[in-house]
């Protein structure tokens, strides 16, 4: 599943600079992807795209936002669940010039 | 102690939940459990009244229930903190929201905000620092 913020979220900010993907803006900024540009998903609080969200498979052992987010507001999108195969493939579309390595506990939440 | 805690708990505990829960942020990210987790806790509650104070009782609500959540295994004092009258209002706020929908300003009749208070165990009960 996606990644995604509640209500709960006091607009801290520390999630945005965390996300390997630049899935994360502040409310009302529009987010981009693949050259265009969309309506922000959220006017009042940090919210997460979940085009771009890989639950930082790929990348880290666990999310990133949650990890530094001291309210508990990242959290898994129970509307949105997706596989580790899912999320990895959506990885290496994002970012196509990198070589990523064989998904291990490392990489991926999954592999815990 | 440290003063950044001081800090934040002053904040706090003037009614700056915002300012309180910045400083304890940057305060907590340096720490291990159980520190970090007691730290935590005092966010949680810092965020809770925050959201009381917007008229965010959702939000309000599942922040101090994480706060009471954590903070439970730290009463009745940690780090000198007398911790027993915070979690006792962080309930009493949970528990009008549950049965009033309640907020602060719109009732009269709510609980006082609490206050994190310095003090230690003496016998018979507590003794307040400050």
């Amino acid at each position: 599943m996606a990644t995604f913020i509640t209500e709960e979220c006091i607009n801290c900010g520390a999630c945005e600079p965390e996300c390997p993907n630049t899935a994360i803006y502040a409310g009302g900024v529009q987010w981009e992807f693949q050259g265009a540009t969309h309506d922000a998903i959220s006017n009042d609080l940090y919210y997460i795209v979940p085009e771009k969200c890989t639950e930082c498979v790929g990348h880290f052992e666990k999310e990133q936002c949650a990890a530094v987010c001291p309210v508990d507001c990242c959290v898994p999108d129970p509307n949105k669940p997706e596989t580790e195969d899912v999320l990895y493939a959506r990885a290496k579309q994002l970012h196509p010039d990198r070589a990523f390595a064989e998904l291990s506990p490392a990489t991926s939440r999954f592999r815990k | 102690m440290d003063e950044r805690l001081e800090l934040g708990i002053r904040e706090f505990n003037e009614g700056r939940y915002f300012e309180a829960h910045d400083i304890l942020e940057d305060f907590w990210q340096g720490y291990r459990e159980p520190d970090r987790v007691f730290l935590q806790a005092l966010i949680h509650a810092a965020v809770g009244f925050y959201h009381l104070d917007n008229g965010n009782l959702k939000g309000c609500r599942s922040q101090l229930l994480k706060a009471c959540t954590k903070i439970r295994a730290y009463l009745p004092e940690y780090w000198d903190l007398f911790l027993e009258p915070l979690y006792s209002s962080m309930k009493e706020h949970i528990n009008l929201i549950d049965d009033q929908g309640h907020t602060r300003t719109e009732s009269p009749d709510s609980p006082v905000r609490p206050r994190i208070q310095r003090g230690h165990r003496v016998a018979g009960g507590y003794s307040s620092i400050s």
